[in-house]
């Protein structure tokens, strides 16, 4: 009986001893008050400490490779801009030789065999596509990864078009199951079939796409290929025919989901185009944009200001279902990163004055902060598990 | 236990009442713009006694609120007036913190100055930059907008002489925040504001400057799209920036161009794009309006007909 109670007191100092939400894992962001003394740090979140990536020089925003080996993000400014890649553990960096000397915004295959990022002459240039593969996948064989021939090095896509930015990858190319044309449009200057058989061989992106034609803006979703590029004729399946405004696009992990943003219907809203046409999912009078798919589950982060201040939500597309996940009428919270199991979700709070980085469960609970100091923290990365 | 948290208590008590007020917001530069009767925010470092003061006039001013709006008094005479703090310990006072209009003028004219430079031991910069204001302040200018580093070395004698320039002008002046990250400028002058009300307009400040500017990541986002939504229904929405590039940040300027499009875009720099030299915003509706290369002052008529260049003097 004494045993028993020993046991069960030592079984509640335990319980009492670790942290109600004890997380793990690694977190990458920029740490810095000043755009040029921005710099890639890690945190470990077991034990809370940090360590320096990147070199410090106007680091842009961490992104991990689909396994979690690399980190990739752009740094430098003036005369040229990198993509910097750092093996997380050893901290061994390669940066990639370029044709051009600023590049930014980079995005990893499905494989991590390969780095799509904007590229070209300077900040002020219409970039173009640059691809740059690597010798070898990362992830392992027998995992479901693009299986493709490819050349080491630098290639520039879209047939050299420029004013493309912000490339990500499509997992797959579900998505021209349902938007292929090839019976029903013609697009000037595309060879549709062609374009899903190049996608199909070497890899394929949706990216945004600048018309400066015409003294005019727009911007357009496109697919992009090695050498082609088409537009991802969102009229076919939004029904107005005026055209908007498109930003921020995300593809789910599985390839058959794809958000973004459109200003169509009056304000800045968080569209969801899948199996079903282009839904908008936020419908909200105030500015919804940033959609941020988990690696796991079904939810969409994004931001909204329908708080009144800068928040984080997230939406079941299914049903479109909105909640709040970190939002507060006294401090501006956003740039939402989900963990490798969509349990809790890392963004940035001013609630201190400063921006912090911060997370919150998913399914509700208290915020933390993640690091201690007074500088200013941002956009989060959590690492993912590799085979996860 | 008990004891410490007492004597922590009363050391904190003490500490705080032995402080001298410090003002942080309205300052030249960043000054209350107020007819009688309005409220105005004050950023104060201790609890102080406040109160307007002028050479010919003299108004005591109630304690901000919990918002930190101060009331102004409906008696108030138009006029600049420096603000002054004080409690036991002593007085702050900032010079020109309060510019108090007899009414919001249907039609007035805005001078925009970009570009003042000013930089630790250089005379000559400073010689230039008070020729230029006092060029944008004379009659009939209301409203003064400075963009572009105002300071070369974002040094501390630097922030002190723009203040002390600002600070002589018989005009309201503002800031936009632009081109002066260096921390003796955020000492110095605090976070800039992204909008500003002038009557029945709006102003808002774009911070183009740097090699990465209006980034997605950056907090003055939120900053910038709140303002512009609090200041939807003004007549005429005006951006001031020292230049306009169509490489500054795409999601500042989908909110500023895009989902409510400013009217006009005030810039110091004629904007090209592939080397044609623009007229207007190319996102659609928002108008450019650059400053000639060979003036450091613009100056604009705004009005209910619009925004438009002022005629210069002597050629009406």
């Amino acid at each position: 009986m004494r045993t028993r109670h020993g046991i069960l007191a030592l079984l509640i100092l335990l319980a009492a001893a670790v942290p109600a939400a004890a997380l793990e894992g690694e977190i990458a962001f920029l740490r810095g008050d000043q755009p040029a003394s921005r710099q890639v740090c890690l945190v470990d979140l077991a034990t809370g400490t940090v360590r320096p990536l990147g070199p410090g020089e106007y680091d842009g925003a961490p992104v991990f490779s689909p396994g979690g080996a690399r980190v990739a993000f752009a740094a430098g400014a003036g005369a040229a801009r990198r993509i910097h890649v750092v093996h997380v553990d050893s901290g061994e960096t390669q940066v990639l030789e370029t044709a051009h000397p600023w590049s930014d915004h980079p995005a990893w295959s499905p494989d991590g065999g390969a780095l799509a990022y904007e590229t070209g002459a300077g900040a002020e240039a219409l970039p173009l596509i640059g691809v740059y593969t690597f010798p070898e996948p990362e992830l392992t064989p027998g995992e479901e990864t693009a299986k493709v021939t490819r050349e080491t090095g630098e290639a520039i896509w879209a047939g050299s078009r420029e004013g493309l930015l912000r490339p990500v990858y499509l997992p797959n190319l579900d998505l021209s199951r349902f938007l292929d044309p090839r019976h029903e449009l013609q697009v000037p200057g595309v060879d549709i079939p062609r374009l899903w058989e190049e996608g199909s061989a070497t890899g394929a992106l949706l990216t945004m796409g600048i018309d400066l034609r015409d003294g005019a803006v727009r911007t357009e979703i496109y697919v992009v290929t090695s050498a082609q590029v088409m537009p991802l004729l969102l009229d076919m399946v939004i029904k107005e025919s005026a055209r908007f405004v498109e930003w921020g696009v995300a593809v789910d992990r599985k390839g058959q989901q794809v958000a973004f943003e459109t200003n169509d219907g009056g304000d800045r809203e968080v569209f969801v185009l899948g199996r079903r046409g282009a839904i908008d999912m936020s419908n909200h009078r105030a500015a919804d944009w940033n959609p941020v798919w988990p690696r796991k589950g079904d939810w969409l982060a994004f931001e909204s200001f329908r708080g009144g201040r800068r928040g984080v939500y997230v939406v079941y597309p299914k049903t479109a279902l909105v909640r709040p996940v970190a939002a507060s009428p006294d401090c501006d919270n956003w740039s939402p990163a989900w963990s490798p199991d969509a349990e809790t979700i890392a963004y940035v709070s001013n609630a201190s004055g400063v921006p912090r980085l911060m997370v919150v469960p998913f399914h509700g609970g208290e915020a933390r902060a993640l690091t201690e100091g007074a500088t200013a923290e941002a956009a989060p990365a959590w690492r993912p598990r590799a085979g996860k | 236990m008990r004891y410490a948290a007492t004597m922590a208590a009363l050391a904190a008590f003490s500490f705080a009442a032995a402080a001298a007020p410090h003002i942080s917001r309205p300052m030249a530069g960043m000054p209350a713009v107020v007819t009688p009767g309005d409220a105005f925010p004050v950023l104060l470092s201790e609890a102080a006694e406040l109160g307007l003061r002028a050479p010919e006039a003299t108004y005591p001013l109630p304690a901000p609120d919990a918002a930190g709006l101060c009331m102004l008094p409906p008696e108030t005479k138009p006029g600049v007036y420096a603000l002054e703090a004080r409690n036991a310990t002593g007085t702050f006072r900032r010079a020109a913190a309060v510019h108090v209009l007899a009414a919001w003028p249907d039609a007035y004219t805005v001078a925009h100055v970009g570009n003042l430079g000013l930089a630790a031991g250089d005379a000559e910069a400073r010689s230039r930059a008070a020729a230029a204001l006092a060029e944008a302040a004379q009659a009939p200018t209301s409203l003064i907008l400075i963009s572009g580093p105002v300071t070369r070395d974002g040094s501390s004698e630097a922030c002190t002489q723009v203040e002390s320039l600002l600070a002589a002008l018989p005009v309201p002046s503002v800031i936009a925040p632009e081109a002066d990250a260096s921390a003796a400028f955020a000492a110095h002058f605090g976070a800039a504001p992204n909008g500003l009300r002038f009557g029945a307009d709006a102003y808002f400040a774009l911070d183009t400057s740097g090699a990465l500017p209006l980034e997605d990541t950056a907090p003055a986002l939120a900053g910038l799209y709140s303002s512009r939504r609090a200041f939807r229904a003004a007549r005429w929405s005006i951006g001031v920036t020292r230049r306009y590039s169509f490489a500054v940040g795409m999601r500042a300027q989908i909110a500023l161009f895009v989902d409510d499009p400013l009217d006009v875009l005030l810039v110091t720099t004629a904007p090209e794009v592939e080397g044609e030299v623009l007229r207007g915003v190319p996102w659609g509706r928002t108008r450019l309006l650059p400053a000639p290369a060979d003036s450091p002052v613009q100056r604009y008529t705004v009005s209910l007909a619009g925004v438009r260049p002022a005629v210069p003097p002597g050629n009406e």
